[in-house]
């Protein structure tokens, strides 16, 4: 992710462009293989685009969402399948874009973004 | 009684240890059905031949790569190996062993799923139910755990496999022997199998007719070289 220029990792407060990642869906799944030879982790990231509904935002979003180009998430993520070595391979299953709502002390933060959905084997 | 959850099995094919490619594995032991009808009877009647039929199946995760699964599995096709399974990797718990043909290998996938590979072999010998006797790495000379294998009557055999699975250092050398006594301390041990000298990756079947009347047996192992590391298998059993 750190190569897509512009980019950055949320860390507290969300200022987009920036990106968190979690675990989704199934999680960690134990046991794929014999003496803990594989195990799958579902995980997701979730690019903040902006505050902004824009048409800028929405191509920017699509930038995001693309299969190839300076900006495509999938693209930078499947470039290194192995992260450094750290895991087996990746593969970036599904990304769509989605609307991200928190409220925090009263105040509603909206962002126009997208989810990445993953498998990583490890 | 107790159930068992496969986690942590062994399977040794060969010179390789492939539990951490597996999910799945299959001994099929049966023996063959001879036709035993005769008049006045109402209902087909079999009897066991004295013919058994031992059939194996695995499947998991492809990996390719020199001594990887898919290596070993390609160009071992129609070889004769050993296979040793024992569900759980304690010293002296139960294992089957046997000799083996590899008779088919399946790798496949589907786009965005993992690559995987099913693999057959049938049995080229009897199928052994015995024990594991050794699975460790070692680096210096030494032994292994004795284990309650029992008497060998005169018209039985003892049968052995050995993986080494792992090998490294600078002209790393490898003996082992099983040896046998009445007691589990060992006092006078006599040697009963002894492998050929390993210096790598290797597998050994072996076989000793009885009668032997020790019943305790444990691995003895002799480790040269610079630096040596082995990680070896030993199953044993009785038939």
């Amino acid at each position: 992710m750190d190569t897509i220029s512009g980019l950055r990792h949320a860390e507290g407060q969300i200022v987009p462009p920036a990106y968190v990642v979690a675990l989704a869906g199934e999680g960690v799944s134990y046991h794929q293989t014999f003496q803990d030879g594989l195990t799958n982790f579902e995980m997701r990231v979730i690019v903040y685009v902006s505050t902004a509904y824009t048409r800028t935002a929405r191509d920017e979003l699509d930038a995001y969402l693309d299969v190839t180009g300076t900006k495509s998430v999938k693209q930078a993520i499947e470039a290194d399948p192995t992260l450094g070595g750290v895991v087996h391979d990746l593969i970036v299953h599904t990304g769509r874009q989605d609307d991200f709502v928190f409220r925090e002390s009263g105040t509603i933060h909206q962002y126009l973004g997208a989810d990445f959905i993953l498998t990583v084997q490890g | 009684m107790a159930t068992l959850i496969l986690r942590n099995p062994l399977v040794a094919l060969g010179d390789l240890d492939v539990s951490g490619d597996l999910n799945q594995v299959t001994l099929e032991y049966s023996l063959d059905e001879v036709e035993d009808t005769r008049f006045g009877m109402n209902t087909h009647a079999v009897a066991p031949s004295t013919l058994a039929t031992v059939n194996g199946s695995m499947s998991g995760r492809w990996e390719g790569g020199d001594g990887n699964v898919d290596d070993r599995l390609f160009d071992n096709l129609g070889t004769v190996g050993n296979l040793s399974l024992t569900p759980t990797r304690s010293d002296g718990d139960t294992a089957y062993l046997m000799q083996s043909v590899r008779m088919s290998y399946q790798p496949s996938g589907s786009i965005g799923e993992r690559f995987t590979f099913e693999a057959s072999l049938n049995a080229r010998g009897d199928l052994i139910r015995g024990h594991l006797l050794h699975d460790a790495q070692v680096t210096s000379s030494g032994t292994g755990s004795a284990v309650d294998v029992g008497t060998v009557a005169s018209d039985e055999t003892l049968y052995a496999a050995l993986h080494v699975v792992a090998a490294s250092g600078s002209s790393p050398t490898l003996d082992v022997t099983i040896e046998s006594d009445d007691a589990s301390g060992f006092s006078s041990p006599v040697d009963r199998i002894t492998f050929t000298q390993a210096t790598g990756r290797t597998s050994e079947w072996k076989t000793l007719d009885g009668a032997l009347a020790d019943n305790w047996f444990r691995v003895n192992h002799t480790v040269g070289g610079t630096n040596p590391d082995f990680l070896y298998i030993v199953t044993i059993g009785i038939r």
